[in-house]
């Protein structure tokens, strides 16, 4: 079920007015339908792969007792290895089989011998699964280093895991943060729900208005990336780096919102990413619950910045070309992790020979979302060979005014349309950056103007919605 | 909770007076033909005039289409049904791009018993950068009322009926503030060179036409082709692109289908006359009731159709 569907407009007031009315007795009720309610949603799509769900929630929440009750170490660390084998075996399965084997006949006929592939299958990559087996995964990590204790309840742990609102795109919620909230009975609070609320009608609007409609004119760039060159690349890059953005935190905002409905408070997965200075404060702001689950799980098992100079390159590189991976089984994903891997390294090389070079912090972000406009190319491209030809195209300014404007035409928007993404990026960029900078500055100072607010918001939202041309959110393939 | 609710409930006010008042409007009579006014009818055909002919067969049997863009607005049904006795219907939607001809087309056949098919096109609509979206919507805004309702160009048109009602306006006919010369020269120096300067051989377009005719072979349908003639001013513009190469392929294409293709787009007096025009691209009604002649008395002195060895021939001979 798609946030941006009808259907998760009729199940989210059922499942609401149902929660509070009729299973908030006692905790055991409320989680129970929060577990009904998650499987109803995630099997809407495909009941089969329920069966992984439960797998990967029955494994870790069996695993994470057996690992605090283990005297010695040794056995702790071989009931570890069985959840990662068990999570990263599904994971690996299901989203990596055909790009290995891919990878190995390739390799393979590098050497001048040509293998015929029979062993790549015809496999239904399950949506969140990349999602749901990283958050379980932590619960038995976090038990392992000692950091939290295994918890007894199952349902309240299963509802953990399969929590709707953030089950297929995150945020990645860590078990210490999120259990004790599934252990404890949630009463309603009226601030919380309708700052839940207004937090699903602006995600809403960031995937609906913006995202889709800049995704219009990026599909139709990205189909044939070739025939364009000058300003129309140029503009497709940049009109990328928002569309994921909207796209992305858009979703992490329902999913924060939806939560607040519930009574659940998830972690903030976004904070304006495109002012930073820099690319270490990007990863700060980007993505937050998946970039300090492979700093937490990743950078600083391998060692972190704890080991000499060149060891800590080499952790960032491998934390970075993982974190590519994750996001799918393409050389593209793998190069984007690798260039942000460099761009850290390049950042830190010049931390590390205490070289201060004194530029005014506007230009650092103007930099820094330049190269990041770049990098979100490899992320974009169907393969290394395309994004190579893109960032040439849009280098080549060739092209006069006139001509330049003509080329626009191809993607089947006119002037106004145009105009109207780089308002609603502008507008997106304004509110966030505002919401951000003065905190204590409420931009809904008063009921009214909030009410005013929300109402335009819903108003665009539907009309953007009834375009026909809603899009799948772009982190549901990962 | 409780008000939470009530501040829900009060949210959606507007949303519903929203809606009764779309409603109460509705400029297509989509729900509804109770708003009368004057001018309702003749504001939203001009608003637009694809949803306008969709939305009015929504009730409405027919066998006969004829699909294109505002060119085959020229091929007159009712000239056709006084002396041809075929009833037709017309679906125009100006500037049509072939993808919005194909959904139209398909979409007709998928609601309607379809038995015959005319498209009017031009090469110029043959170009992969040649991409609209409009049908799509029109499309969807017939088959979901709430795709109506939330339609910003129906909020816009409702507010301009209520407007002209209220404050008693009457519809002024635009004129052109132009000469046809310079109307003409203009068209040649922007529309004509924007559309040729960019050009890429759409073999989706290819496959989507080669589909569509043996769709309709299968279904016994009949199928016609009506390549619109251009002025030869136009034709020139083409030609200082070199996309002749392309338009003889495209002619290849065309030949090889099952339906039949006539051909009216080349050198030939008529084309070259700027009294059938009104512009470089748009013949007239005279030159449509022409080509309505020569299509249904099954008589080419001007079209040559792809059953003829000179179709992809002739248009060299310029």
């Amino acid at each position: 079920m798609l946030f941006n569907s009808l259907e998760f407009l009729i199940f989210l007031p059922i499942v609401f007015l149902f929660y509070w009315f009729i299973f908030n007795k006692n905790l055991f009720s409320q989680n129970l339908f929060i577990l009904f309610s998650s499987y109803l949603f995630y099997g809407w799509w495909d009941y089969r792969f329920l069966s992984l769900i439960i797998l990967s929630t029955i494994v870790d929440f069996i695993i994470g007792k057996k690992i605090h009750s283990s005297k010695d170490i040794k056995s702790k660390k071989v009931y570890l290895i069985l959840s990662l084998v068990v999570n990263l075996g599904i994971l690996g399965f299901f989203k990596y089989f055909n790009f290995f084997i891919d990878s190995f006949i390739d390799l393979i006929a590098l050497t001048g011998y040509s293998l015929e592939n029979q062993w790549t299958l015809k496999i239904i990559l399950p949506v969140g699964i990349s999602f749901y087996t990283f958050q379980t995964m932590s619960y038995s990590l976090d038990i392992f280093r000692n950091d939290m204790k295994p918890v007894n309840d199952f349902v309240a742990f299963a509802s953990f895991v399969s929590f709707f609102p953030q089950l297929v795109a995150g945020p990645i919620e860590r078990a210490k943060a999120l259990l004790p909230q599934m252990m404890k009975k949630r009463n309603f609070d009226y601030l919380e729900a309708m700052f839940g609320l207004r937090l699903i009608i602006w995600g809403m609007f960031k995937k609906v208005v913006v995202a889709d409609s800049l995704a219009k004119y990026v599909d139709i760039f990205y189909a044939n990336p070739n025939d364009y060159i000058g300003l129309p690349s140029i503009v497709a890059m940049f009109f990328f780096t928002f569309q994921i953005y909207c796209d992305f935190s858009g979703y992490s905002d329902i999913a924060i919102g939806t939560a607040r409905l519930f009574g659940i408070k998830l972690n903030r997965n976004f904070k304006v990413p495109y002012i930073s200075s820099s690319f270490s404060e990007f990863w700060k702001r980007w993505h937050i619950s998946l970039s300090s689950w492979f700093r937490d799980y990743v950078y600083i098992s391998l060692g972190g910045n704890r080991v000499g100079k060149l060891l800590n390159y080499r952790n960032l590189i491998i934390t970075f070309v993982v974190s590519g991976l994750w996001h799918g089984a393409n050389y593209t994903f793998i190069a984007w992790g690798l260039i942000h891997g460099f761009l850290l390294i390049f950042e830190k090389f010049f931390i590390d020979i205490k070289l201060d070079i004194s530029i005014n912090k506007i230009f650092k972000i103007m930099i820094t979302f330049f190269i990041t406009n770049i990098t979100w190319v490899f992320f974009r491209s169907n393969d290394i060979s395309q994004a190579f030809s893109v960032l040439k195209n849009s280098t080549n300014l060739s092209m006069n005014i006139t001509e330049n404007i003509t080329s626009f035409r191809g993607f089947g928007v006119d002037f106004f349309e145009l105009l109207m993404m780089f308002l609603f990026i502008l507008i997106v960029v304004f509110i966030e950056f505002f919401e951000e900078k003065i905190k204590n500055s409420n931009i809904y100072k008063s009921d009214k103007i909030q009410f005013i607010w929300v109402q335009l918001l819903i108003f665009f939202i539907l009309f953007f919605a009834t375009r026909g041309e809603l899009k799948n959110f772009i982190y549901f393939q990962f | 909770m409780k008000k939470f609710l009530k501040n829900i409930c009060l949210g959606l006010i507007p949303l519903a007076i929203y809606m009764v008042f779309i409603i109460s409007i509705d400029p297509y009579n989509y729900f509804s033909d109770s708003f009368k006014t004057k001018n309702k009818s003749k504001i939203s055909e001009t608003n637009n005039r694809a949803l306008n002919q969709i939305l009015s067969l929504k009730n409405t049997e027919f066998e006969k289409i004829i699909v294109g863009d505002s060119r085959a607005g020229a091929l007159d049904k009712d000239y056709i049904f006084e002396n041809y006795q075929l009833d037709f219907e017309k679906i125009v939607i100006p500037a049509a791009k072939l993808n919005e001809i194909d959904d139209l087309v398909y979409f007709m056949v998928s609601n309607q018993s379809i038995n015959e098919i005319i498209i009017g096109m031009n090469f110029n609509m043959f170009n992969d950068f040649a991409f609209s979206t409009r049908a799509d919507e029109i499309l969807k805004i017939y088959e979901r009322p709430l795709f109506y309702i939330f339609n910003f160009n129906i909020f816009k048109l409702s507010i301009k009926i209520l407007n002209n009602h209220l404050f008693k306006l009457d519809i002024i006919d635009s004129k052109p503030t132009m000469s046809k010369d310079d109307f003409w020269q203009q068209h040649l120096n922007t529309r004509s060179k924007w559309q040729y300067s960019r050009f890429k051989y759409p073999t989706e377009y290819a496959e989507k036409i080669k589909e569509l005719d043996d769709y309709c072979l299968e279904n016994n349908i009949k199928f016609t082709v009506i390549l619109f003639p251009h002025h030869y001013d136009d034709i020139k513009v083409l030609k200082s692109y070199n996309l002749m190469e392309d338009k003889q392929k495209f002619y290849e294409l065309m030949k090889g289908l099952n339906g039949l293709v006539i051909n009216y787009d080349y050198f030939h007096e008529r084309t070259l006359n700027i009294k059938n025009f009104d512009d470089p691209v748009h013949f007239n009604d005279e030159i449509g009731k022409i080509i309505v002649d020569e299509v249904f008395s099954n008589s080419f002195q001007w079209g040559v159709s792809n059953k003829d060895k000179n179709f992809t021939r002739i248009i060299n001979d310029s």
